[in-house]
């Protein structure tokens, strides 16, 4: 199988200052991984970085579109949109920030599908039922505003408007930040339902290892802009080689 | 087939003084289809981290280790995850799900990865919980709030849902009742009869002479320090 | 200069004071300068372009857009037309119309067919215009998109990239909401299927008309600072769905002087016990069919 996604040499500064650099990073199909730090990390500056939202000062993004490799660095800003449109997906930790709070639930949902070009009323309504329905949102909310919705709802609407075309990169960043635990419990039990059910490939940054260890596959540590270690999620978090990975973990409060 | 050949491990401990903890030296091991090797020796010589190692859990630093003729490195953890989908089950000591998750889904998700019947896997999943002496009741209940023997058992549910070829077991039948324990250990024959090679942690001789296990001592096989 | 010197050759009468202002208010270089921006305009259908708009002797919202790209198409030879909600006799129509008057000295006319320019705000006249004429619109906000997404650099990529599908999110917004597209003026439309245009505040019954027009069609916006056009006879299609196909609908009356049945009305209340009747909103095609019969 190829990488979906494959991130080499990646370079971000801000000036003098390194956001990230020297980053490699592959993303198989159905597969998440996970990027870790404190903050100031370069973590979230990573993940921007590699979704189109800032544009990285070296390095190359290989994203394999059916077969083909398509380097994101180098393609047109209009191929680059639709790709981001269509391919990819991006969950913000603050849903307001991914929502537009003056559409309705169902309006939010059905942006991604016109914009790809979806014209029938009737089909569009049909797909942001069947869409609130695996997000477990209740289909009488449909036209109610986000800003009546409460955080997790409102992080439920966030993934469904992003999923509705079937993207097959998801990046999030802090998906469960501003939640309450018993809430974040259901988003994280969602988004490994989405992510088995649809095959979808994610990269999320946490810095929250608990939800890194629930859902990801493979592990990315950070620190100062750098990756100090990476691999298999469980096996870093359990037997850390990188002394900033070991105390990492062994800061963690235990329940 | 489970092979462990001059398996060196460590660990180092950066943040207090760099201290360095040998676990094994020199560490032989091989677990041939339809066998179960059941490792003894007193508690904190690293039984467990055997299982850890063979499951690309923990990192050893030298020798290598071979699953069915394939060698894990823990950097490619690519393939490792390929090797834990298709060949290696692994029945932990302790239940570790997200919280608010049914049971029967905890069950059901390792077959899913292979079988997207929903229908026939969930057949199935109650097949096994069943089995298991599972009450009926408590499927659609997240786990967590279990007594420690059901958590164990939906543990084992979930590890034995599956025909792996390599099986790996963390005390499986630590918390159980006599019962229980049997129906278990049945279970883990029963995979063995089907060929897998079986590598397990058992803290009572009886479960040990029940499984007809070969005792592997571990002090005796590795030279530590 | 040159204008100037036909405008005082032709009328020798002008009052000693007019001939203060350039012909037609503007000077030349800012004439010139939207001239450039009309014919891009007119290059790159439905594309905004920006323009310097100058100060004009009348408040935004009066139409200062419009007066320019006016001012900026008369010749001496020009017959100006100028109407406000369909009307001619309106304070709006009559107060730009006697600005040109004064300004230019060109010949106005309210007769829809004997004008060779129709400045206009929010209607189009409902007489077929020909291939002679331009007809100027007056424009509020001239970003379709305004409403949905505040960022102009954004709404800038999005009508370079036409990513549109946010158009269609009002679009749904208002079935939802009242089982029917509801937006009945400034509705959204696509010309020479690219560019997606506010065609200003006309109602959407008005909208057909643009579409193959054979006159002229441009848009200014004076306090936005921008110009865009319809060249002749260019597709200009209403955005809908599939199942809730565009309605260009008007008040299910005729009109209570002329008798049309095919014309935009105007609802008027008659008096205080809340009667009312529908009139023409285009006086000119009102009279006519008046004085026809």
């Amino acid at each position: 199988m190829e990488p979906i996604l494959s991130v080499q040499n990646l370079n971000k500064y801000y000036g003098d200052q390194v956001g990230c650099k020297n980053m490699n990073m592959t993303l198989y199909p159905g597969e998440v991984v996970g990027v870790v730090g404190e903050s100031g990390s370069g973590k979230t500056t990573f993940i921007n970085s590699i979704s189109g939202n800032l544009n990285p000062d070296r390095g190359k993004i290989l994203i394999n579109k059916d077969n083909e490799i398509i380097n994101f660095l180098e393609i047109s800003e209009s191929l680059k949109r639709l790709l981001i449109r269509t391919e990819l997906a991006f969950v913000h930790q603050n849903p307001r920030d991914g929502l537009r709070l003056d559409v309705s639930a169902g309006g939010n949902i059905s942006e991604r599908l016109m914009s790809i070009g979806q014209r029938n009323y009737g089909n569009i309504r049909q797909t942001i039922f069947k869409w609130l329905d695996k997000v477990e949102i209740d289909k009488s909310r449909v036209d109610d505003f986000p800003r009546t919705f409460s955080g997790g709802m409102l992080q439920r609407l966030q993934i469904a408007k992003n999923l509705v075309t079937s993207p097959k990169i998801i990046f999030m960043d802090e998906p469960t930040g501003g939640l309450d635990v018993s809430v974040q419990a259901k988003i994280l039990d969602l988004l490994r339902k989405l992510v088995r059910e649809l095959h979808l490939s994610v990269v999320i940054v946490s810095h929250d290892l608990a939800v890194i260890r629930l859902l990801a596959d493979k592990i990315i540590v950070m620190k100062n802009g750098e990756a100090v270690e990476s691999g298999l999620c469980d096996q870093v978090l359990d037997d850390p080689q990188h002394s900033y990975t070991q105390l990492l973990v062994s800061s963690v409060l235990q329940v | 087939m489970i092979e462990l050949n001059n398996i060196t491990k460590k660990f180092t401990l950066h943040n207090q003084g760099r201290t360095n903890i040998s676990v094994f030296k020199n560490l032989n091991l091989k677990i041939n289809p339809g066998e179960i090797v059941a490792l003894t020796g007193p508690s904190g010589v690293g039984k467990s981290s055997i299982l850890k190692m063979i499951y690309g859990n923990y990192v050893f630093q030298s020798g290598e280790i071979k699953i069915n003729n394939y060698k894990i490195d823990y950097k490619y953890p690519r393939n490792i995850i390929e090797l834990r989908k298709n060949t290696i089950g692994y029945v932990s000591q302790f239940l570790r799900v997200i919280p608010r998750v049914p049971t029967i889904e905890i069950v059901m998700e390792p077959l899913l990865e292979i079988n997207f019947d929903q229908e026939e896997v969930r057949e199935r999943a109650e097949k096994i919980l069943l089995d298991l002496n599972i009450d009926k009741n408590l499927w659609n209940l997240s786990p967590l709030t279990f007594s420690g023997g059901e958590q164990q058992r939906v543990n084992v549910a979930r590890g034995l849902i599956r025909n792996y070829p390599c099986l790996l077991l963390d005390e499986p039948t630590a918390s159980l009742d006599n019962v229980n324990k049997d129906i278990v250990l049945n279970l883990i024959n029963e995979k063995k009869d089907k060929g897998s090679s079986i590598i397990g942690i058992f803290h009572d001789e009886s479960s040990r002479k029940y499984l007809n296990a070969r005792e592997i001592d571990i002090t005796k096989i590795s030279h530590a320090n | 200069m040159n204008n100037v010197l036909k405008f005082k050759n032709k009328k020798a009468n002008v009052v000693a004071q007019d001939e203060i202002y350039n012909f037609a208010y503007l000077d030349e270089n800012t004439k010139r300068m939207i001239r450039r921006a009309l014919i891009k305009a007119l290059c790159i259908p439905g594309y905004q372009v920006p323009f310097s708009s100058r100060e004009m002797p009348m408040p935004y919202g009066w139409g200062t857009g419009g007066v320019q790209v006016t001012s900026s198409c008369l010749t001496t030879d020009d017959v100006l037309k100028v109407i406000d909600q369909g009307a001619d006799d309106t304070t709006n129509a009559v107060s730009i119309r006697n600005f040109f008057k004064k300004t230019a000295n060109i010949e106005t006319t309210e007769t829809t067919g004997d004008a060779s320019i129709i400045q206009t705000r929010h209607r189009i006249p409902e007489n077929q215009l020909n291939e002679k004429q331009i007809l100027v619109y007056q424009v509020p906000i001239p970003e379709p998109l305004a409403f949905l997404e505040p960022r102009y650099q954004e709404t800038k990529k999005m009508h370079a990239l036409s990513e549109y599908g946010i158009m269609h999110v009002k679009l749904y917004e208002d079935i939802t909401k009242n089982g029917h597209i509801e937006t009945a003026y400034a509705y959204p439309v696509k010309t020479n299927d690219r560019y997606i245009m506010d065609p200003s505040p006309i109602p959407k019954f008005d909208n057909p008309k643009m579409n193959n027009n054979p006159a002229i069609q441009l848009f200014g916006a004076g306090r936005e600072q921008r110009i865009y056009a319809i060249p002749p006879y260019t597709e200009v299609t209403s955005l809908d769905f599939e199942d809730y196909p565009f309605d260009p609908s008007k008040a299910p009356h005729k009109c209570s002087i002329c008798g049309s049945n095919d014309s935009f009305l105007d609802e008027i209340i008659t008096d205080d016990d809340g009667n009312r009747s529908f009139i023409c909103s285009d006086t000119n095609y009102c009279n006519q069919r008046m004085k026809d019969k």
